[in-house]
């Protein structure tokens, strides 16, 4: 099964009545959605619940996925309609969402970055984001030269095993299992630093 | 994480990469191993999304909101969650709560019945000649000239047209009652249901009254005739 394929079996699963399966679907997802929302709304808070009510309405309306486009373009249509409304609903009470939440793009002042603001905009949070930043650099900057160059060009370029296979002149099998060893590895050295 | 992942299968870990990455060709049963370690699975996705996200330049801190999602999830009612609670119809087959299918079923009824009313319609006055429009005669009929005797004897006839003087069968033929605006309808008491005598039963009036701004000047009525032959 393609990944479509696969998401669209865990989507029959779910209807079924396997939360496991939307519970797969959502750990897919959810980071992706949350980044999505990120862009439309600013405050961090409301980012996360937009992205539960996303998820919520997908679980409500599994009935109605028909299966025409991949569940991810189906996910990320009903979280962009989401924040349209809660921009919409913003605008008739009189303010912007994003007005609220400290900067803007005409600002003179540079911008807070947006994970510090995520990190609930304590000294700590921001310290905790900027140690696990580093730690992942370092850990990336250690990788033998393959794993790094194949992590890259998957995560940075969107490269397909087989488009990566070709790049590196290697087996697939190769790339997948030097991808597979790299985020093992990162993941090794961070694990100190993620946290919730 | 070394425990858990010396406690892992290695095969579990390298799905989980590949699923991760779109790439993953699973059949039925890896999906049920997968599913059967949704908690392994979340430790790594979350560390893969810091990875994939600290590479990209982008926001880190997005959160692990799988619990609070199921939290909610777990208060929605059986009724409405997929799979669960659905009430099952005993007397349709459970293919028929699909939508289209329903719908199909109702576009299809509905093109019966107008295909039943066109055919009983079309088939209902095999006497009127082709090409010639039901209710319409041919010619002034004894019945036309009883209307016109009727209008004559109540002084109407410099204001009125006989319903049925012309013999050309596309035209409907119209009575103006009046032309002077505001004068109301003048049209014979029979005709508006005062005769003692009755209306005559092969006359069928209709009024129809215009604002003058639409360029009526006063109310007509419309007269048409049933040939009694």
């Amino acid at each position: 099964m393609s990944a479509e394929e696969n998401d669209k079996a865990l989507v029959a699963r779910a209807r079924k009545g396997d939360r496991r399966a939307f519970d797969l679907l959502v750990l897919k997802y959810q980071h992706r959605v949350q980044r999505l929302l990120a862009r439309y709304i600013r405050d961090p808070e409301l980012v996360f619940d937009l992205a539960q009510e996303t998820f919520i309405k997908a679980y409500r309306a599994l009935e109605r996925f028909r299966g025409d486009s991949a569940f991810y373009t189906w996910v990320y249509r009903i979280a962009v309609n989401t924040a349209k409304n809660q921009l919409a609903s913003d605008a008739r009470g009189g303010y912007m969402v994003s007005l609220n939440s400290g900067g803007s793009d005409e600002s003179d002042e540079p911008m807070m970055e947006p994970e510090a603001l995520r990190d609930g905009r304590t000294p700590e949070a921001l310290a905790a984001t900027e140690e696990l930043k580093a730690a992942i650099d370092r850990a990336i900057s250690a990788l033998p030269e393959d794993l790094r160059t194949a992590l890259t060009l998957r995560e940075m370029e969107g490269l397909s095993y087989d488009e990566i296979a070709a790049v590196m002149d290697c087996p697939i099998g190769t790339v997948r299992s030097r991808i597979f060893r790299a985020r093992e590895a990162i993941e090794q050295s961070i694990e100190p630093f993620k946290g919730g | 994480m070394k425990q858990r992942q010396a406690n892992e299968p290695t095969t579990l870990r390298n799905t989980v990469s590949d699923w991760w990455d779109d790439e993953w060709r699973a059949d039925e049963r890896e999906i049920d191993a997968l599913l059967a370690d949704i908690d392994g699975v979340r430790g790594h996705t979350r560390g893969y999304d810091l990875i994939g996200g600290r590479l990209r330049g982008e926001p880190l801190a997005t959160r692990d909101l799988l619990d609070s999602i199921n939290a909610r999830l777990d208060e929605i009612p059986d009724a409405e969650r997929p799979g669960g609670g659905k009430v099952v119809s005993l007397f349709a087959p459970r293919h028929w709560q699909n939508r289209r299918v329903w719908q199909g079923a109702m576009a299809a009824s509905l093109f019966a019945a107008v295909t039943a009313v066109g055919l009983t319609l079309s088939t209902g006055d095999r006497s009127v000649v082709d090409g010639e429009a039901p209710m319409q005669a041919a010619a002034p009929t004894e019945n036309d000239r009883a209307v016109m005797a009727s209008l004559n004897a109540q002084g109407l006839s410099g204001d009125v047209s006989p319903a049925a003087l012309a013999v050309n069968p596309q035209q409907s033929r119209v009575i103006q009652a009046s032309t002077a605006p505001g004068n109301g309808s003048k049209l014979p008491d029979w005709a508006r249901g005062r005769s003692n005598s009755g209306p005559n039963p092969y006359v069928v009036t209709h009024y129809r009254v215009a604002s003058p701004e639409l360029g009526t000047t006063g109310p007509e009525a419309r007269a048409a005739t049933l040939d009694r032959n």
